[in-house]
């Protein structure tokens, strides 16, 4: 009995954690396609929404409320079941990857220490890996139930995408692996903090650069983002998996989008960057002049302009790079990236080898 | 194979060097230009609260002439409609009566004067043919609206204001493009 | 034929052809037809004595016969030189001829007021079209046009005296299709004025033909007056059993109404046939007239920009298509526009339309 001794505080702590980044996650993913077009927009000269609300702040509700209003169409072709499911799928995946990442150190309440993580497993980044590519069927139930020959192409051209770059992705991190010992993301972030220079110095984008290069890379091609968005591809598949798709199940693929940009986001700070690490500030002296909590929050604030930045970045690269041929796309991920993770991953293990004798 | 001309410039292709094949140099090139850019200066204009100022050549909305004593320019000569290619005008005219002097300026009036705004592709072909000087194509837009009916537009809707009688109405309507067609 | 008529060779702008004796350069220039033609404003084949006033039919005889080869010394009135055996003409290609006609047009239009944009012969004018050839862009002229008078000339003619060319071609008609002329050229040089004496209406039963034979829009048909704009019209040939005329005209309509009726026109713009007044006045009905078809129109004139020749009515394949439904129309024209009102019958009204004619209508809708 004393096995199913269940702590009804940890429940609801992680129950409101669970509700607090879903909700999170999908307001940022909102606003980030209010920043998208923001972003296009600076860099195309333009201006931008700037209708609804001040600023076009509320253009996200408004695009969002005319989703909701649009006819929901099913084809007759379709299978109805994964019809529906694809979308749903999409979404369930881009927002499950977000329990392991560590959001901050944790914050003490009512005398409860609670960690800003919604499970610190300690095979987290297997996790990640896992659910990711789960989420390559959103895509291809989507593109197959669809019925139609371009949607189904765009299935295809995705998933076989994100396949060969899944590999690029997990040589790259199996350098890093190596260096950190743990598969937990949490133990990740804290080794990271304990580097020189208030922890600056242990973020492992110093020592694997190449790995980071090659991990954002494939980052890029598992979110499907431009130059790697070949399943959407407008011009030559009219938008490719989600052509049939219309109102909030449309919404929905498109909102996965930016929440998995998001989740990528938080996954390579977290990985590369220290996490919740503020950098040229020791968190433990801080903590004892400023409490606990409020260093927490600042780290928290800390991993967000890092997300925020990658965010920025995701823009930034779609507004400058146009789309691969999907030979270049192949021909970059099997005989470029995967060669060159494999001597990344190789080069590293002799490097811990040297210094570990 | 002979060349057709002596200005041909051969062009030697070579294979990309390393730094080329490497594509991050231009890549980051590339993301400088777009960067920068987000500091130029915007070509946007928002249009209700600021409004792009017209070339002088602007073909808007027609308007009906009327003389210095109001009186009606249009002698519904139909050269206008018989100008217009997209066959968007069209009139009836009548007979001045003794006591009208002071509407018409000639024996022959448009009694009916109707131009099809949905028809209408604001060519100004109605101007340059009008012997009258009676109608010209003013400054503004022709409005929207919900009813195909409503961009039938009668002579009410385009006939100028009257000169003595509505004096800061017509003054309006007289555009800089009138004053310039007078000189 | 016992007697065989003596043919002469005459050569035109450098174009030969054999005519017999008597006829006038004009006349063989028209029978060679196209660009040698010089214009003619007064000169009128159907009436006799036309010619030789207007000028503008001057031609330059670079040699006057086989046997007398001298070139003429000024140019000469096509219309009445006759032609000699040998003659060599030049119209077209002499800048002599070209010269004097801008010279004669400006004349012409010396004292013309220019109103065509309300002159109901616009489009089917002579000194339109002769203005278009041979005009200048303005005129040299200082002085105030001469204004006359208003003569009324009855119910059905209309005159407007300042546009008069005074081609005398209206008077020869009444002359020689009616018993009694009662118009003429009233005073001398400047003031000569086309009128009747002490107002009188013109009332002959042909005398409708005056407007047919009138180069310009000097006299008009008041009951076509305002109406519309010929080149607006559709010109359909038409006949009907006539008691008086050869009962063939040519009928210009809109859509079923008939605004109109003239006689039929050759390609010189000469009446055919004339037709007499009941024809050109009072059958003012479709139902009136057996309609044979579009009336030919040179696509040099503005009024072929309707392009009725030749033209075909597309079938309406709607409810053929749709078994039998009728097409649903959604809008119908006369809601919307006043133009066309289909209670106004313009054809009805005698005269001119009026405010009256309109304000009416509007009172009834």
């Amino acid at each position: 009995m004393e096995m199913l001794q269940v702590d009804m505080m940890l429940i609801l702590e992680k129950l409101l954690l669970i509700g607090g980044i879903i909700t999170f996650s999908l307001v940022i993913a909102m606003y980030t396609t209010y920043a998208e077009r923001k972003v296009a927009a600076v860099m195309q000269d333009r201006v931008g929404p700037n209708r609804a609300g001040p600023f076009g702040l509320l253009q996200p509700l408004a695009d969002g409320l005319k989703l909701f209003f649009k006819e929901e169409i099913i084809p007759l072709t379709s299978n109805k079941l994964l019809f529906v499911m694809g979308p749903a799928l999409s979404m369930v995946t881009a927002m499950l990857t977000s329990a392991v990442i560590p959001w901050g150190s944790s914050i003490h309440i009512f005398g409860r220490e609670v960690s800003l993580q919604i499970a610190d497993v300690n095979i987290g980044i297997l996790y990640v890996f896992g659910v990711v590519s789960l989420g390559v069927y959103g895509i291809m139930i989507g593109g197959w139930s669809s019925n139609n020959k371009f949607s189904l192409i765009a299935a295809v051209r995705g998933a076989s995408q994100i396949i060969s770059y899944e590999l690029a992705m997990g040589l790259s991190l199996i350098a890093l692996l190596m260096m950190t010992g743990s598969l937990s993301m949490k133990t990740i972030v804290e080794q990271q903090m304990s580097g020189g220079w208030g922890g600056f110095l242990g973020w492992n984008v110093l020592y694997q650069p190449l790995g980071f290069l090659i991990f954002l890379i494939c980052v890029f091609a598992e979110c499907n983002r431009t130059p790697f968005d070949l399943p959407e591809a407008e011009n030559e598949l009219n938008f490719g998996y989600h052509q049939e798709y219309s109102s909030m199940k449309l919404g929905f693929y498109l909102f996965a989008e930016y929440v998995n940009m998001f989740i990528s986001s938080a996954v390579v700070s977290t990985l590369f960057f220290g996490g919740y690490d503020i950098p040229f500030v020791n968190e433990a002296t801080l903590a004892l002049s400023w409490g606990d909590n409020i260093v927490a929050m600042l780290g928290f604030v800390s991993l967000f302009s890092k997300i925020a930045f990658f965010l920025f970045l995701f823009m930034w690269v779609r507004w400058t790079i146009p789309r691969f041929r999907y030979d270049q796309l192949m021909d970059l991920g099997w005989k470029k990236l995967i060669p060159l993770a494999l001597a990344n991953m190789i080069i590293t293990a002799i490097v811990i080898l040297w210094f570990n004798k | 194979m002979a060349s057709l001309t002596n200005r041909v410039k051969v062009l030697e292709q070579q294979p990309l060097s390393f730094m080329e094949r490497l594509y991050l140099p231009a890549i980051f090139k590339g993301m400088a230009i777009t960067f920068s850019h987000i500091f130029k200066k915007k070509a946007t204009i928002r249009y209700p609260e600021e409004k792009r100022p017209f070339s002088p050549v602007f073909r808007g909305l027609q308007v009906l002439n009327r003389d210095e004593e109001g009186r009606e320019n249009c002698t519904a000569c139909g050269l206008c409609a018989v100008a217009c290619p997209a066959e968007a005008i069209t009139m009836e005219g009548a007979e001045r009566q003794k006591n009208e002097e002071h509407l018409y300026r000639e024996e022959k009036y448009a009694a009916k004067y109707e131009i099809n705004m949905l028809r209408c592709i604001f060519c100004g072909l109605c101007e340059e043919a009008c012997p009258k000087d009676a109608i010209y194509l003013s400054e503004t837009f022709a409005p929207s609206n919900f009813t195909r009916k409503s961009f039938i537009y009668s002579k009410d809707e385009l006939l100028i204001p009257h000169p003595i009688n509505d004096k800061e109405g017509y003054d309006a309507a007289r555009v800089s493009r009138v004053e310039k067609l007078k000189k | 034929m016992a007697e065989e008529v003596k043919k002469i060779k005459v050569t035109i702008d450098n174009i030969s052809i054999d005519v017999p004796m008597g006829t006038t350069i004009l006349q063989a220039a028209r029978m060679i037809g196209g660009d040698v033609v010089p214009p003619a404003m007064c000169y009128y084949t159907k009436l006799e004595g036309s010619g030789g006033k207007c000028r503008t039919c001057l031609v330059e005889v670079s040699k006057g016969s086989e046997a007398d080869p001298r070139p003429m010394p000024k140019l000469v009135a096509s219309c009445r030189t006759g032609v000699m055996d040998g003659m060599e003409v030049k119209n077209m290609t002499s800048p002599k001829v070209e010269d004097a006609r801008n010279g004669v047009v400006e004349f012409l239009l010396l004292n013309h007021p220019l109103d065509c944009p309300i002159c109901d012969q616009a489009g089917e004018c002579h000194l339109q079209d002769l203005g278009y050839e041979h005009g200048k862009q303005g005129t040299r002229y200082e002085f105030k046009r001469r204004t006359f008078d208003k003569h009324d000339l009855g119910p059905y003619i209309q005159l407007h005296m300042t546009r008069c060319i005074l081609c005398y071609r209206c008077v020869f008609t009444a002359d020689q299709l009616t018993n009694k002329r009662v118009h003429g050229i009233l005073s001398r040089g400047d003031h000569s004025e086309i009128a009747t004496h002490i107002e009188k209406a013109l009332d002959n039963d042909f005398i409708g033909n005056v407007i047919d034979v009138c180069p310009v829009g000097a006299l008009t048909d008041k009951t076509f007056r305002f109406k519309n704009r010929v080149w607006f019209t559709k010109p359909v040939n038409a006949h009907r059993e006539c008691k008086c005329c050869s009962g063939k005209v040519t009928l210009w309509q809109r859509g079923e109404e008939v605004l109109r009726v003239t006689a039929r026109k050759d390609q010189w713009g000469e009446v055919e046939d004339w037709i007499c007044n009941e024809c050109r006045f009072k059958k003012k009905q479709s139902a009136d007239w057996t309609i044979e078809g579009p009336t030919h129109v040179s696509r040099h004139s503005v009024i072929s920009q309707g392009h009725y020749e030749g033209m075909k009515k597309p079938t309406e394949t709607f409810s053929a298509v749709h078994e039998g439904r009728k097409p649903k129309l959604l809008m119908d024209i006369h809601s919307v526009s006043e133009v066309n009102d289909p209670s106004i019958d313009l054809s009805a009204i005698d005269g001119p339309a009026t405010s009256a004619t309109y304000n009416h209508s509007t009172k009834k809708s």
